[in-house]
């Protein structure tokens, strides 16, 4: 009714419109963008607003691993990331620098949306510069309770979308989007369920479940902040800027915070080459 | 070039000069080697790192990587520079001069096209595998294009370090009785190419050298009655090529080289080793969530095999003709990666020899990690792998930052 009452200042030629919907289908089908998007449409945004926003970004990141009894591990690094196709084809350039024993590692990886990424690694004791076997996204990144998936995105083909309900929490209007690998072997859950900012389309919690539909592991958004890109244009970019996953079986949680996020740099192609990856590129690194 | 990089090193306006955008990590190194044999000990040292890198203006840098060992089973301290260049980074070109390390090819603890210099004496010893590569000392150009780049490295002749009775017993020892020793080393400088790209998903190199082998051949004044022992380090050039690149869900890896003996293309002459045929095939794989297999087969292939048998001196066992070698590596990652158990293990079906080394390391925290491992050691005598097999020894070392 809301929506009727906000076509219909518009006069007459969208009453128009509206009539002539009506008449076809019989109920208000509304325009792209107004009211409920599909699951699918949901899942397509929302990945969109989280792992592509902007055409390039770097961020430095402090990541924390807290085991249960509170000992904790620190990992300090710089991610950049340049979007070769929106939705599509990314590259990844992510350089440690700290702790020592990882200090000047540096990962490329090329994200190729329906197929395996390519992954390099340079190991700087000896100067190598490794291919990494990259069928497995599952795997932990870095030791941390996050898995590559998770740092890069996943495949929205899959898996199977449905939208549970339309809820509120923590005061803000989510989709309840419901998230199930269509190959169970794809995935170290069997259902996910995200709490996906109405506004935003930032999920601001997910829970996985495995087989038993015992939930094993929660995602939290703990910080959200606007960033404006760095050439000044439009309004920003919603950014998490601190999320937390924690293992619910072993009781050890990761938190990753953005000390500094920043979009549209300018990054070069050839950041993204072995050059860099033998010898990181100090301007954008620091 | 030394005394040069001395002075870098030590001058003052390098490590005090506020702009420069500088940081210094030290830790510490401890290594022992100890023989299942006879409980000797083979490597027993400790190792403070340095290392810092400094950029000095915007296109300028410099790198170094000091350790300062002790050595406790030799009885003997001293410093040893692992790394000291001076790098210029132009837009699509980079110079480096000084000491590196460098690394190239894509084959797993075996190497084809990688001619740089090689400590195995560390490697079967124990040590770091960062020990396993000795240091290059010249200049290192490297250019980079749209689609291929090219690097090319002008370096002074390093030999190989290979296991001395110093540190390992019962070596076989064929020129035992022979009094008189000379070393001819080659002063010219060696030169190494690479061109390399991507093609499809397939990272893929050319390679060319033109140096020397980096490990002798012995030379005797009289092979009835011999006096005197000369080793020289005869000239080789190798072309060869490599490709890496994904392959149902793992990892392909192909490299194959021609390592060409420019001084005894016939294979007539007993004292310069013959020309040879390299050639490796890879393919690892994750098979679950951090855990990794990976298997190699290498082949080398001797030619011009009927000159070499004959005009082998009496008393020395041939090599075959073909050298077949398997490796296998398997790793798993446990405990959120704080715990890693690895096995990695030759096998020479040819040689009838092996060598595995079964390793677990722990990183107990950020700043302290530890690592402890076997090598292991199989065949006969007269065999690579065999003639260490009064070597066996039990490995552990720390490595703490400071």
């Amino acid at each position: 009714m809301k929506l009727i009452k906000k076509w219909s200042r518009r006069g007459i030629v969208s009453m128009g419109f509206l009539a002539f919907g009506l008449w076809l289908g019989g109920s208000v089908s509304p325009p792209t963008g107004e009211g409920t998007p599909s699951a699918d449409e949901i899942a397509r945004r929302s990945h969109l607003a989280q792992f592509y926003p902007g055409n390039d970004f770097k961020a430095q990141v402090v990541m924390r691993l807290i085991s249960k009894d509170g000992k904790d591990r620190l990992r300090e690094l710089t991610m950049l990331r340049k979007d070769v196709k929106e939705g599509g084809e990314q590259k990844y350039f992510i350089y440690f620098s700290q702790p020592t024993d990882v200090k000047d590692m540096t990962f490329l990886i090329y994200k190729y949306p329906g197929k395996d990424d390519d992954r390099w690694l340079f190991i700087p004791a000896v100067r190598l510069v490794k291919r990494i076997a990259a069928s497995d996204k599952r795997s932990s990144f870095a030791g941390s309770d996050f898995t590559y998936e998770d740092v890069s995105g996943r495949d929205l083909e899959d898996d199977s979308f449905r939208l549970l309900r339309e809820d509120v929490l923590d005061g803000k209007p989510v989709y309840v989007l419901e998230s199930t690998p269509k190959d169970p072997k794809s995935a170290n859950y069997s259902r996910k369920v995200s709490y996906i900012d109405r506004a935003i389309l930032i999920p601001l919690k997910e829970e996985y479940s495995d087989a038993t539909g015992k939930i094993f592991k929660v995602y939290t958004t703990d910080v959200i902040q606007r960033i404006v890109p760095k050439n000044g244009k439009g309004e920003g970019y919603w950014t998490i800027m601190k999320r937390t996953m924690k293992d619910l079986n072993s009781g050890h949680r990761t938190e990753v915070s953005f000390t500094k996020a920043e979009y549209d740099v300018g990054l070069p192609d050839d950041i993204f080459t072995e050059r860099y990856l033998r010898t990181p590129p100090q301007k954008y690194i620091q | 070039m030394r005394k040069f990089l001395i002075l870098l090193l030590f001058n003052p306006i390098f490590i005090s000069t506020p702009s420069l955008a500088t940081n210094i990590d030290i830790f510490d190194y401890g290594l022992t080697s100890t023989r299942l044999g006879d409980g000797n000990a083979i490597v027993l040292e400790n190792r403070l790192r340095m290392e810092q890198q400094a950029t000095l203006t915007g296109a300028f840098s410099l790198q170094y990587k000091l350790d300062g060992v002790q050595d406790m089973a030799g009885g003997d301290a001293f410093a040893e520079v692992r790394e000291a260049y001076l790098a210029y980074s132009g837009k699509n070109w980079e110079i480096h001069g000084g000491r590196k390390i460098v690394t190239w090819g894509v084959a797993d603890l075996l190497f084809i096209n990688d001619v740089f210099p090689k400590n195995y004496e560390s490697f079967f010893a124990g040590r770091p595998m960062e020990y396993l590569k000795k240091p290059s000392d010249g200049i290192f150009f490297s250019y980079f294009g749209k689609g291929w780049s090219a690097d090319f490295f002008s370096t002074t002749f390093e030999k190989d370090v290979l296991p001395s009775s110093n540190r390992f017993r019962r070596l076989p020892n064929p020129f035992a009785g022979i009094p008189q020793r000379e070393k001819i080393e080659p002063e010219k400088q060696e030169l190494a190419f690479r061109i390399y790209g991507t093609l499809k998903n397939f990272d893929v190199s050319v390679y060319f050298s033109a140096g020397y082998f980096n490990q002798p051949s012995f030379q005797m004044d009289d092979p009835q009655n011999p006096t005197k022992l000369t080793l020289l380090f005869p000239r080789l050039n190798t072309y060869g090529l490599s490709l890496q690149g994904p392959a149902r869900g793992g990892l392909l890896t192909i490299e194959a080289g021609y390592y060409d003996s420019t001084k005894d293309r016939s294979g007539n002459n007993p004292i310069i080793p013959n020309s040879e045929f390299r050639f490796l095939a890879g393919y690892q794989k994750e098979l679950a969530t951090d855990f990794t297999a990976g298997i190699q087969y290498y082949a080398q292939w001797l030619q011009d095999y009927a000159s070499y048998k004959s005009t082998l001196p009496p008393g020395f066992p041939p090599q075959d003709e073909i050298r077949h070698i398997f490796t296998f590596r398997l790793m798993r990652l446990l405990n959120y990666q704080t715990l890693r158990l690895s096995f990695f293990g030759f096998y020479s079906p040819s040689d009838g020899d092996s060598f595995h080394i079964p390793e677990v390391s722990y990183a107990i925290s950020d700043t302290l990690s530890i690592t402890l491992g076997v090598n292991l050691f199989h065949g006969s005598s007269i065999t690579p792998f065999g003639a260490l097999n009064s070597n066996d020894s039990i490995y552990f070392y720390f490595r703490k930052s400071l």
